[in-house]
């Protein structure tokens, strides 16, 4: 699971083009891991198809 | 003298200096006295503008003789977190990247302050770019909190608050994108005024998420927020955000009490969440109890969608790593080591998540202006917490689960103001917030006015014997 984890940060960070090593990379890690609960959330609310940003 | 002349609020000594019974000259020197004596333990000035603040405060004081007063701020002694530019001033945003940077014109704010009379004191503490730590040592320390210099006072308006408190200027301005206004004026026992979203020019002021950044007032009273509000608000050509604002005569309500007005109370997501001290929650309960005894109409209220705001809130760290980006690339060693996560997270998010963010925060939007179509404003515990110690300040999360109080009102733009609301038994200070209408800063205010004049709580001051290094 901690590798899975791990594998999936380190796709985040080739896809945003971060190159990171020893500490920024230990403390970028923990505080995506803490953050994941609130992302899945962001990502599991579903508005719906008539709210626009704009509205 | 010299330190009553410091207790005053702004607007006691604002009537002194009209009237004669203080010059400009006087109050400034008494700041600058007090700075000197207990400013290298508080730690609230990054710079102090000595020779700027004496010239400027002479002219007002020649203009007085003259019989000319130039603003409700004439002679008045105010300080600037020092994200604000004065010109020929050097602002550093409490950041190495920007410790050279001198910029060459005011703020917008700045100079309505100026025109408003007022004399500019220097440029108060931060956290780093307005979203780092607190710190007490390096180059750029962010101030101790005056009621318990062991503990911090939160941020990242930091030196402003701390100054405002302690009696270092008679009010200064801050800058707010999930609390920053508001979390230091609630731990440092003053009002903290984070405005509506446009009504208050950016223009000069170091952006962290164009979004959610907003500049705004921290004073020891409301009337002092309400004559601050109104020399810096309205449109101005240099911040487009600001083409819609909508200005009102502040002071005209300021006294007219809450009976028959509406509060709606969040319970759900505010009073009933385990994360809120004990003494929050009970201090702001009996304040919602007052302004229900002075006739006010309360009411519990609820949006599904609060549950979401952090993550929303969170996903907007697209917008401040975008201003960083490249500083973080070319002179990763200018930023702590603790403000590069939270910086580099927002490089982390997705198109598709930041899209959903935005919908979400319209659909927020939607449910809480019909919250304020039944009530006319929303009241709340101002933090989760009293004042933490340097050491329990929290370094590992992107959103702070405390955040929860004050940035949903960043993602909504509406008026918030914090007012303090008494003090627990280790004598720091507790507050309230009230949240408005769009541009309805008038009603705010009135709330917070109400409130603040049956108390006392915002005349006490904190005790300088406790201001030593522990």
């Amino acid at each position: 699971m901690t590798d899975d984890l791990r594998a999936r940060f380190d796709e985040e960070l080739r896809r945003a083009g971060l190159a990171l090593s020893g500490r920024d990379d230990e403390l970028l890690y923990a505080m995506w891991v803490e953050h994941l609960p609130l992302r899945d959330a962001l990502r599991n609310a579903v508005p719906a198809m008539d709210e626009e940003p704009w509205a | 003298m010299s330190d009553r002349i410091c207790e005053l609020d702004l607007h006691a000594l604002s009537e002194a200096i009209v009237t004669g019974k203080v010059s400009s000259v006087e109050a400034t020197e008494a700041y600058l006295r007090r700075i000197e004596r207990y400013d290298g333990v508080l730690q609230s000035y990054i710079t102090v503008m000595a020779d700027h603040a004496i010239a400027r405060a002479r002219a007002a004081d020649a203009e007085r003789r003259r019989g000319e007063r130039v603003g409700p701020l004439h002679g008045v002694p105010l300080a600037l977190k020092d994200l604000i530019a004065v010109a020929n001033v050097r602002m550093t945003a409490g950041s190495q990247s920007m410790a050279d940077c001198v910029p060459a014109c005011d703020a917008t704010v700045t100079e309505r302050l100026v025109r408003a009379g007022a004399v500019i004191l220097g440029k108060l503490s931060m956290h780093e770019l307005a979203f780092g730590q607190p710190t007490l040592d390096g180059p750029f320390p962010t101030g101790r909190n005056p009621w318990d210099v062991r503990r911090a006072p939160n941020g990242s308006s930091s030196g402003s608050g701390v100054a405002v408190a302690a009696g270092l200027c008679a009010a200064a301005l801050g800058s707010d994108t999930g609390g920053s206004i508001r979390g230091p004026a609630a731990m440092c026992g003053i009002v903290g005024l984070k405005p509506t979203y446009g009504l208050v020019s950016r223009r000069g002021v170091v952006p962290l998420s164009w979004s959610l950044d907003h500049v705004g007032p921290m004073t020891r009273t409301v009337t002092d927020t309400a004559i601050v509000l109104q020399a810096i608000a309205g449109p101005d050509a240099g911040d487009p955000t600001t083409r819609h604002a909508r200005t009102t005569d502040y002071m005209a309500a300021l006294e007219n009490g809450v009976r028959g007005l509406r509060l709606g109370l969040p319970r759900r997501f505010y009073v009933d969440w385990p994360g809120l001290h004990d003494d929050v929650r009970r201090a702001a309960l009996v304040a919602f109890a007052e302004l229900e005894r002075q006739g006010a109409n309360g009411e519990d209220v609820d949006a599904p969608t609060f549950d979401l705001a952090g993550a929303i809130w969170g996903a907007f760290a697209a917008e401040m790593y975008d201003v960083h980006a490249e500083g973080l690339r070319d002179h990763p060693k200018n930023y702590h080591e603790l403000l590069k996560p939270r910086l580099h997270m927002g490089a982390l998010f997705t198109a598709s998540e930041l899209v959903r963010a935005q919908r979400l925060r319209a659909r927020l939007g939607r449910e809480v202006a019909a919250l304020l179509e039944r009530v006319d404003a929303l009241v709340f515990p101002g933090q989760a917490t009293p004042a933490l110690r340097f050491e329990d300040f929290p370094t590992a999360s992107l959103v702070r689960p405390g955040s929860r109080y004050t940035s949903p009102w960043n993602l909504l733009g509406l008026p918030a103001v914090v007012v303090p609301c008494g003090f627990n038994r280790d004598g720091l200070p507790l507050s309230i917030q009230i949240v408005g209408r769009p541009f309805d800063e008038a009603t705010v205010l009135r709330i917070a006015r109400a409130y603040e004049r049956a108390t006392d709580w915002h005349r006490r001051r904190p005790d300088p014997a406790g201001w030593r290094l522990p």
